[in-house]
């Protein structure tokens, strides 16, 4: 069986000096317009730029804008970098941002990312290097959400680009794809920053764990992040040739909660479900402490954190006692006690799915377990067609993206308020903070939003996984970042054996 | 004793015995099948749990003697089912002849024609994962076989002096089949279902082990392989009980039909799952 999975795809011959990453499911899509999921969003970063870019503590910094300055509220003026230039040599102007922002928020075009961009009312070129980027109200998450990649102008007035035709400013361009969905990237020689060491870098399409395991070891896999089961960590630190590298990561794992389902609507059953759950055994048993018990969305390294907020150790007693304030005691029908728990097929949410399952028994509810290959599972949450369920967010930058989850208005497909929570002063709140640019004023507002959604829990907080690599030790200069990003790959080395 | 007999009698035993294990689990499992135990999870085989825990912390023996359970539970329930709903069209077939017998062969042709594991998938996928389903869609498959074999053997009988006999004194067609044929059926049909249980077991592990089959947190032979999967590397013991499991209850069950065809002198029957 393993040769079946692990015969699957044969790609061709890795050329000397490439570094082969193992995924676990395909990047689908390179299209910076259009990349929604976290593999294709890592690999487009490797080959696209945009004017800003995120740092660690979720704040916009200069990529391809080497400055910027706000002359009115509604107004920024981004200077672009004098050695722009895409991977093909061609150089980028005002022009290529312009046409790849007005494409973007082209209806007919379709992107996924148009609501993000849905304050921007114009984008206009000054000059070759001067963007001008006029807003329709004051969105303090703007610079955050700027860092879409850049495209040349010819090829951003179509729709989704196929991926081996996808050309950006970063330091890598896309060379082919891979049998097995996989792609190959080349080391672009008109990098802004200098041409990388690495020659090629291959992602391949692993989708067995154990696999993508056995193929580190024997060397024909340099680098796997946060796609390796927690139980085999030890198995591959042991072995001289490999490193584990373990920091903090900001992916948000939560339990989900429909609120169209008059039980979940109910305050207390939510608290009974978070009390009832023991989040420090999962993450020390099951994910053997490669994440941390969350509170909220935003993790401690962000800057609008705030940890004050209610918690929820696990008791079992305190979660028996709400569900009988609120009906759903022993003395409940049976049909009342049941939910129906849904989650994809990776072994790792399953399990996680069965240790729910047992501890909500322990409270007298009854768990149905549903797996479902990834394209239904996520199709049925965004559809509202589900009671329970466990997701993440990957990502996370801009406080702003609570506006996206929790604000009441922003039930799919204009949001992600997938339960359809529904809560006044959360709106006003989530309003107020969008419309200010004061950075301390939008620090305490979120601070209120982070105390209300621990009281009244739209979702229920998890964990934040850490991110966990596991490479070659022939692989230098190669810094993890809290996002999973891969960008530093752009100033890393795969050494001689 | 013939060699024959010999193994008819050791397979039979070992099927008896992994019968009366899945019969008594309730009451010889040393745990609760389902009760986890986080502080153990892929705990190697000791002294407390005697093949070890498996990624939950539950005891593996537990599981292995439950699943056994869900494993020939399917694999009778699919052999019963099958054997009634293709033996009574077979029956009907071969003894009816004419456009009957082509109508309900062309079907039973058309339904041998898709891979029967495949259909069987696609089935469970559509109608939903459970243990009921599993049953329906490989009953759905399985009846053909014994369709087939039943049209076959009451072709071959209805034209035998017995049945002219019968026919000649003004017996009824139905008292002549179910009367004077169908029990010369027992064995050829004993012999197929004998081995159509065995597939039945592989298909149930099969189905289960994409997900489709027992949903957690009933055990099953292969949800528990498909769980220890991802622990090959590390806890191979999560994988090796339940495979050691499947492969003695097929064996037991291919080695009981290959002996009671040469002890009932039957021609060799179609496999249904090869």
């Amino acid at each position: 069986m393993l040769c079946v999975l692990s015969c699957r795809g044969a790609a061709p011959p890795v050329p000397p000096g490439t570094l082969v990453v193992a995924l676990e499911s395909a990047p689908a899509i390179l299209d910076p317009r259009y990349t929604t999921d976290a593999n294709s969003s890592l690999v487009s970063a490797l080959v696209t730029r945009g004017l800003t870019r995120v740092n660690e503590r979720a704040e916009a910094g200069p990529d391809l804008a080497e400055a910027w300055q706000q002359p009115a509220p509604l107004e920024y003026r981004f200077t672009l970098r004098a050695d722009a230039t895409f991977a093909d040599g061609t150089p980028l102007t005002a022009t290529d941002v312009v046409a790849t922002y007005r494409s973007v928020l082209d209806p007919a075009l379709r992107s996924p990312k148009r609501e993000a961009l849905a304050a921007v009312a114009d984008v206009v070129a000054a000059d070759p290097r001067t963007v001008v980027v006029r807003l329709h109200a004051t969105t303090a998450a703007f610079l955050e959400t700027a860092n879409l990649g850049i495209l040349p102008a010819a090829l951003a007035h179509h729709g989704p680009l196929p991926r081996e035709e996808v050309v950006g400013a970063g330091p890598f361009r896309v060379v082919g794809t891979l049998p097995d969905g996989g792609v190959e990237l080349a080391a672009a020689a008109a990098s802004m920053d200098g041409t990388p060491a690495l020659p090629r870098v291959r992602f391949r399409v692993i989708p067995d764990g154990t696999v993508r395991a056995l193929e580190l070891a024997s060397g024909s896999v340099h680098l796997v992040q946060n796609a390796l089961e927690p139980d085999l960590l030890p198995w591959l630190a042991r072995r001289p040739d490999l490193e584990l590298v373990i920091s903090p990561g900001t992916t948000f794992q939560y339990l989900g909660m429909n609120f169209r389902d008059p039980r979940l609507a109910d305050r207390r059953v939510r608290q009974a479900l978070a009390y009832a759950l023991d989040r420090e055994a999962m993450v020390h048993r099951l994910l053997r402490d490669t994440a941390r018990p969350a509170t909220g969305l935003l993790p401690p390294s962000h800057w609008a954190y705030a940890g004050d907020v209610a918690a929820y150790p696990h008791d079992r007693t305190r979660a028996t006692a709400l569900l009988a304030e609120s009906g759903l005691g022993p003395d409940a029908r049976a049909a009342a006690r049941r939910f129906s728990y849904k989650t994809s097929t990776v072994e790792l949410r399953r399990r996680i799915a069965e240790v729910f399952q047992d501890e909500l028994g322990m409270i007298g509810l009854s768990v149905d377990v549903r797996s479902y290959e990834w394209a239904t599972f996520y199709a049925d949450v965004r559809r509202g067609d589900f009671q329970l369920y466990a997701l993440a967010w990957v990502g996370v930058a801009d406080p702003d993206v609570y506006y996206r989850i929790f604000h009441s208005s922003m039930r799919p497909p204009q949001g992600n308020n997938r339960g359809a929570y529904a809560n006044a002063t959360m709106d006003a709140l989530l309003e107020a903070a969008r419309a200010t640019l004061d950075r301390e004023e939008r620090r305490r507002l979120y601070a209120e939003v982070q105390r209300l959604a621990a009281d009244d829990l739209p979702v229920i907080p998890l964990w934040w996984a850490d991110n966990v690599v596991v490479k070659s030790r022939r692989l230098t200069g190669f810094v993890p970042a809290p996002d999973g990003d891969l960008r530093s790959l752009a100033t890393a080395r795969l050494e001689e054996r | 004793m013939t060699p024959a007999s010999r193994r008819v009698g050791a397979a039979a035993a070992l099927l008896l015995a992994l019968v009366l294990a899945a019969v008594a689990a309730p009451w010889i499992a040393p745990e609760d099948p389902t009760r986890q135990d986080l502080a153990a999870t892929l705990a190697p085989p000791s002294r407390g749990h005697l093949l070890g825990q498996d990624k939950l912390g539950r005891d593996i023996l537990s599981r292995v003697l439950h699943g056994g359970r869900v494993s020939l539970i399917v694999g009778l329930a699919t052999v019963a089912s099958s054997l009634v709903v293709g033996g009574a069209v077979g029956a009907v077939a071969g003894y009816a002849g004419g456009w009957l017998d082509d109508l309900l062969m062309r079907v039973v042709d058309v339904l041998l024609a898709f891979p029967g594991l495949l259909l069987a998938i696609a089935l469970t996928a559509v109608l939903g994962a459970s243990v009921q389903n599993v049953v329906l869609a490989l009953c759905l498959i399985g009846w053909t076989g014994y369709a087939r074999l039943t049209r076959g053997e009451v072709h071959r009988l209805r034209s035998r002096e017995f049945v002219e006999a019968a026919r000649a004194l003004g017996a009824p067609d139905r008292r002549i089949l179910w009367r004077h044929v169908v029990p010369l059926l027992t064995a050829p049909l004993l012999v197929q279902a004998t081995f159509g249980m065995a597939g039945a077991i592989v298909a149930e592990a099969s189905l289960s082990f994409l997900g489709l089959g027992a949903q957690p947190p009933t055990a099953s032979w292969g949800a528990m392989l498909n769980d220890g999967r991802a622990f090959l590397l590390v806890a191979p013991h999560l994988t090796i009980f339940p495979g050691l499991a499947i492969t003695l209850a097929v064996l037991a069950l291919n080695f009981l039909g290959d002996g009671l065809r040469d002890l009932l002198d039957v021609r060799p029957a179609t496999d249904l799952w090869r």
